[in-house]
């Protein structure tokens, strides 16, 4: 219990207003049977944000230590000169997947997987807002992940580094490989976009009344900004993976200069994504630093806003620095500049924090446990890499470090100090609020100690090896040129570090039955998490009201009410699982939303989706459409029975007096948020194609090509009118909804279903009219990929109608509760606003430059 | 893991030791020393910066009892953190920026041109003379003292990347593009160069050697490049000539003065002269080319050229007698 | 209770780094074309220095705008900026939006150096 809360507990006496004991008594039942875990085989249906962000966080530490094992291995090859442990071709499979598990298996997800677990608590939240999709994604990781790692064991693993370079990639490696990373990984981004739609959704909607945005802690803001990173870095990568997957299956050139494709464009999309994602998993551990130090500094945060700012500054400029990654490529040196130029800027924000954090310890009285020996080592580790980032950042550097063994140095000194020393002090400073037990205190230190001089040892000697000239990802190097000693005392630190991981691993697997429990708030937190019980499934007694940064240090009586259940929605008299809606900026409350309990649909749906991606790589093409077609119901039921659905009352009292409406529709609905930041990744991915198409342009003297038709322009504007009439159309079906006209309704949107199918025909004629082939030319392919895009996008528009319209007739959709209505409204605006721009590009360029 | 070592089995140490530098730290060349001038300013920097941070940490950890002032702390630390860090940055982006078209600038045309292409897994290399005249030779280049050398890079196949950390940086060899690098040596001597960029499965069998002479030397080399082969005099050799003719190793290496014209291995002119063989992987003498004809796969995981096993060690001691006397 | 505190949009907070982005943006794209479409390789950055030079100029006079007007709602009441007042959340916000656009500022005066340094496509 917070010392606060016990100090002034006693001298309030407030016990009058209590409510009575028994009723407690039978509220807490009814939570319970509402939140109750369900046992036997059933527990997997569990979607409740503590559940699944265990799940997803062991998850995301095997494969980190499956990744660890690989390089491991890398490192005994490399131990010699000339070393015979493993072949060449095993080395690149172990480098690309040691890469890939460690990025996209390990540093997204765990961040991810972390916040699914304790964003709620730290908001004082029951759940975030789509249990049921964090489920999906977990179980869309965990068939994605398994499929990667194992691929290792068949002999189709990856060989292309986790960069996948094309033409490399594309036409000079035989094989399932490349698909296995393309579709697997794709898979799985698919699923972390998801969880960024939740989180961020999470920071904004889900805060506890009187949260206001200057009072959110650090943590979510952090979780805020990662997750609009996610959301618009991704689909690049996405956009990039698609190209070079249809290049592979169906031969457009998009890659192949000797068609006019350009490797270099990959080299774009996939830096825009990549480097992102280095801060994408370095933020969060951030987050948890500013979460951890406070904490033990026993003293607010110094510079909450300038950590706002930098967590926000860092955010954007990281978009400006792909191109570092590009240096050597032959770019114009202006160009290098201005990269090297944001490169730079990026390190104050980064200054920034530092200094924050410094400043807090100077301020507070610090107790010296066990999490912040780990903090020290980090920011000890991350200093190191930092200061080389800041080195590599500079252009004349950057041509001799680039691909050396030097940026080997510099990257893991980042990552480990700045992801996997914060996760490792998360994992003892969060520890008792998981499981209600202590991590032990001596083999903590040991493996610190362990980890901390492995790394030393193994990472300080790489930056040397690189000025001395050793490149990366070569399997084996020459004897003689000054690079044996380096190498070998690496592969010593490298099991030294191992040695501590492994130390680490006992101790979280070791039984702890016998061990003390822990206190409820042992380390005196000052945040909503340290509320909960870690024996009460239902994260928060009762929802709680805000006025302070550190609630559990300055407000009176807190814990005492909270656990008395006198704050909002102590009572489940339902028997549904249920949590508060507030606004974005003061956190009043909107909404008592209701989310999904234990279901196997996720599973269906996490499965068939697996199997579309799964198949293709085999190029099992009937059964990879008949996942697909599978995973599309399994989705389309699992919406039908889970989503919109009508209360039976319009509003509920969820205490203190307030009642608030258990049903909204439109701008003020989780739903339609969730559609808005998913189309704008989604838009972010199509960006990137057409970001392509002027790529090629500055590429080419002659572009669009002489010899190359254009797309019939008459068919083009034929197939945009008729999507916007389509578009039109759905606007207007949602306002005859409005009116409660049903059978307008039905006859409105029945007609924008078939003006999309008629402009969806017309738009792929217009190409085959013409005579464009996508296999002659890059031109043929690029244009064809944006006109298939836009057709996909109005496909997937007309399943959207047909649903509305089976919504209305079985009575799930009405005049007042069109929340589906409104969704797919919003959805229509982003297809017209793609075909407008599809077709401007595709017919209007020409005209322009022809 | 039952794989592992299936293909390293065979696969032997380099016979070739790398004594020449390829070290970015002893800088050979005017464009590697520009970057090392950069060393002290960026390491001494840096490890002070890390002084006083780390310093910073570890005293305010210690001190738990003695709290400093909330608002004068922020002000100071924050506030100086900020502006202290954008001073620094501002100054190293101006000083790298100050650095560059220096080290961007390609060399003058004007003398030989000498384009380079990348290929899986071996340098092609092509001097054009002013007179119109060219050679090709493989996985090495000689470059006169003093004087800036235009390069010029492609490649058919991959990206790779050419680097050269002892006389400058690297550039990437990208296809469809043609990337320019300027070189231009301060110290004669033999210096190794790498490929930088992973570019398949002997990424790490792709070296080069840059030889840099005096310019008279450099005339006097480039006139013995263009020069065909000789025809041997020993029995020995002639047979090993033979053989080359036999097996059809011309369909793929040319041998000028020899009707030898092959256009898709490197050229093996005067391959006896060169530092190594095979980019690196074997020393250049007798025993070197015995044994890469011999264990050519194992040597080099995925090269294109088959393996000459079935050949008898006579027969591969013929060949390998002719082809180091090409010099 | 401050009455000018009512409403307030966190988009103002992504108006200062946006412009720097777009800075970036138009910059590289405007090399990359002039590179490519209008100048040799070996050739003069002329316009396109011109140009950057106006971006810089169109881009700082918007954040030193954003961050004047976030710096009038830091001053303009006393509570602190950590109370559970909208006056509060509002003083928050506007020194929020002033520290992103000093930091803009800087971001842009760096992106706007490589065209003193730089001025040929190589």
């Amino acid at each position: 219990m917070s010392k606060a809360g016990e100090d002034r507990g006693a001298d309030v006496g407030a016990e009058s207003d209590a409510p009575p004991s028994e009723l407690r008594r039978a509220q807490e039942a009814r939570l319970l049977t509402a939140w109750r875990i369900p046992k036997g085989f059933r527990y997997w249906s569990e979607v409740n944000n503590t559940e699944v962000g265990r799940w997803y966080t062991s998850v995301a530490f095997l494969f980190f230590l499956f990744g660890g094992v690989l390089a491991l291995l890398m490192r005994i090859q490399l131990a010699r000169p000339n070393n015979r442990f493993v072949s060449a071709e095993r080395y690149d499979e172990l480098f690309t997947l040691h890469g890939s598990i460690m990025m996209f298996l390990f540093a997204v997800p765990i961040f991810e997987a972390f916040s699914i677990m304790v964003l709620p608590q730290m908001l004082g939240a029951r759940d975030l807002p789509f249990p049921r999709l964090s489920a999906y994604g977990f179980w869309c990781f965990l068939i994605g992940g398994v499929f990667v790692c194992a691929s290792i064991f068949f002999g189709i693993a990856p060989r292309g580094g986790w960069f996948m370079y094309p033409p490399l990639t594309s036409r000079f490696q035989k094989g399932a490989g490349a698909d296995v990373w393309l579709l697997g990984l794709s898979f799985i981004e698919v699923a972390s976009i998801a969880a960024a739609v939740e989180l961020i959704i999470g920071v904004l909607k889900c805060r506890p009344p009187g949260m206001r945005i200057n009072l959110v802690p650090l943590y979510a803001w952090y979780i805020l900004v990662v997750g609009v990173m996610i959301v618009f870095a991704f689909p690049p990568l996405i956009a990039g993976d698609v190209l070079l997957e249809v290049e592979r299956m169906l031969d457009w050139p998009f890659f192949d200069p000797t068609r006019g494709g350009d490797p270099l464009l990959w080299q774009h999309l996939f830096w825009i994504f990549g480097h992102p994602e280095v801060y994408i998993v370095f933020l969060p551990s951030v987050a948890l630093v500013a979460t951890i130090v406070p904490t033990f500094a026993r003293t607010p945060m110094v510079g909450y806003g300038w950590i706002v700012l930098a967590a926000i500054g860092t955010g954007f400029l990281r978009f400006g620095l792909w191109v570092h990654h590009m240096f050597t490529t032959g770019l114009p040196g202006v160009s290098l500049g201005f990269f090297s130029a944001a490169s730079q800027a990026v390190a104050i924000p980064t200054g920034v924090q530092v200094f924050c954090f410094i400043a807090t310890l100077l301020v507070g009285r610090v107790s010296y446990r066990l999490p912040m020996l780990y903090l020290l080592g980090g920011l000890s580790t991350f200093l190191i890499g930092g200061l080389t980032g800041v080195m590599v950042a500079l252009v004349p550097f950057d041509l001799q470090a680039h691909d050396s063994h030097f940026v080997v140095g510099h990257l893991h000194s980042v990552l480990i100090g700045g992801t996997i020393f914060p996760i490792l002090a998360a994992f003892y400073y969060f520890y008792p609020l998981v499981s209600g037990k202590h991590l032990s205190k001596k083999l903590g230190r040991v493996a610190f100690f362990l980890v901390f001089v492995g790394f030393n040892v193994t990472f300080l000697p790489i930056h040397l090896s690189g000025l001395r000239g050793m490149p990366r990802r070569v399997f084996t190097y020459p004897a003689g040129a000054g690079l044996e000693t380096l190498n070998l005392v690496s592969t010593v630190g490298a099991f030294v570090l191992a040695a501590g991981m492994l130390v680490f691993v006992v101790d979280v697997l070791r039984p702890k039955k016998k061990d003390p429990d822990a206190e409820r708030n042992p380390w005196n937190g000052g945040t909503l998490e340290w509320l909960t019980e870690p024996d009460k499934p239902w994260g928060v007694r009762s929802v709680p009201e805000i006025d302070e940064r550190y609630p559990l240090w300055h407000q009176r009586d807190f814990v005492r009410d909270h656990d008395e259940g006198r704050f909002f929605l102590p009572d489940a008299e339902e028997l549904k699982r249920e949590t508060l809606l507030t606004t974005p900026i003061d956190a009043t409350p909107t909404q008592c939303l209701r989310v999904g309990g234990p279901t196997f649909v996720t599973h269906w749906a996490a499965l068939f989706t697996g199997g579309a991606f799964i198949f293709s790589t085999f190029h099992w093409w009937w059964s990879a459409l008949a996942s697909s077609v599978l995973a599309l119901f399994t989705i389309l039921g699992w919406l039908w029975t889970g989503t919109a659905i009508i209360p039976e009352k319009a509003e509920k009292d969820v205490g203190r007096g307030l009642k608030l409406p258990l049903y909204v529709s439109g701008p003020g609905a989780v739903g339609w948020w969730a559609m808005l930041i998913t189309m704008l990744g989604d838009m972010t991915a199509f960006v990137s194609l057409v970001f392509g198409y002027f790529f090629y342009w500055t590429g080419h003297r002659d572009f669009p090509p002489g010899s190359q038709p254009d797309a019939h322009p008459g068919l083009l504007l034929a197939g945009l009118g008729l999507v916007i009439a389509a578009w039109i159309g759905t606007v207007v079906s949602r306002r005859l909804n409005r009116r409660d006209r049903g059978g307008a309704f039905h006859a409105g949107t029945a007609l924008s279903a078939a003006l999309s199918i008629a402009g969806g025909v017309a738009l792929v004629l217009s190409l085959t009219r013409a005579g464009l082939d996508p296999r002659a030319h890059v031109y043929g392919a690029i244009v064809w990929l944006l006109v298939v895009w836009t057709v996909i996008h109005v496909g997937l528009g007309v399943v959207m109608h047909l649903y509305v319209m089976a919504r209305r007739i079985a009575r799930r959709m009405t005049a007042t509760h069109d929340a589906d209505m409104a969704v797919v409204t919003l959805y229509w605006h982003f297809v017209g606003l793609t075909a407008i721009t599809a077709v401007a590009v595709v017919a209007g360029f020409p005209l322009a430059v022809r | 893991m039952e794989r592992l070592g299936a293909h390293g089995e065979a696969s032997l140490a380099f016979a070739v030791q790398i004594p020449s530098p390829q070290s970015a730290l002893e800088p050979a060349g005017r464009d590697a020393e520009r970057i090392a001038s950069l060393f002290p300013i960026l390491f001494g920097g840096g490890a002070a910066i890390w002084l006083v941070v780390m310093g910073l940490t570890v005293y305010a950890v210690v001190l738990r009892d003695r709290r400093h002032q909330r608002d004068r702390t922020r002000r100071w630390v924050v506030g100086g953190g900020a502006f202290a860090t954008t001073a620094l940055l501002g100054l190293l982006l101006v000083r790298g920026l100050s650095a560059m078209p220096e080290l961007l600038d390609p060399g003058a045309p004007g003398g030989p041109k000498i384009r380079v292409s990348g290929e899986q897994w071996w340098w092609r290399v092509r001097y054009e003379l002013p007179d119109g005249a060219s050679f090709e030779l493989a996985n090495e280049l000689w470059l006169p003292r003093g004087r800036r050398m235009p390069l010029l890079l492609e490649s058919p196949d991959v990206i790779h990347s050419f680097w050269l950390p002892s006389l400058g940086g690297k550039i990437d060899v990208i296809p469809g593009r043609v990337n320019r690098l300027g070189l231009e040596p301060t110290r004669t001597g033999t210096f190794t160069g790498v490929c930088a960029e992973y570019c398949g499965l002997s990424h790490a069998r792709m070296l080069f050697h840059v030889v840099v002479v005096e310019p008279p030397a450099f005339e006097a080399w480039l006139a013995a490049q263009r020069a065909d082969a000789r025809a041997p005099a020993a029995v020995l050799a002639q047979r090993g000539h033979l053989l080359f003719q036999q097996h059809g190793c011309g369909a793929c290496h040319a041998v000028r003065g020899t009707a030898a014209r092959g256009a898709v291995g490197p050229d093996l002119t005067h391959v006896g002269g060169r530092v190594s063989v095979a980019a690196g992987t074997v020393a250049n003498d007798v025993a070197g080319f015995e044994e890469w004809l011999a264990r050519t796969e194992a040597l080099k995981p995925g090269v294109h050229m088959p393996s000459f096993h079935m050949l008898s060690s006579e027969e591969r001691n013929a060949l390998a007698t002719w082809l180091d006397g090409l010099q | 209770m401050e009455p000018a505190a009512r409403r307030d949009s966190l988009w103002w907070m992504v108006v200062s780094p946006s412009l720097w982005a777009l800075h970036v943006l138009l910059s590289y794209g405007t090399v990359a074309v002039w590179c490519a479409k209008i100048a040799s390789r070996d050739g003069a950055l002329d316009g396109a220095r011109v140009a950057v030079l106006v971006y810089t100029a169109f881009a700082l006079t918007g954040v030193v705008a954003v961050g004047a007007r976030g710096l009038g709602r830091e001053r303009a009441v006393a509570t602190p900026r950590y109370a559970d007042t909208p006056g509060a959340r509002r003083r928050f916000l506007g020194y929020t939006n002033l520290l992103l656009s000093a930091l803009s500022f800087v971001a842009i005066v760096f992106g706007a150096l490589p065209v003193l340094y730089l001025r040929s496509c190589r």
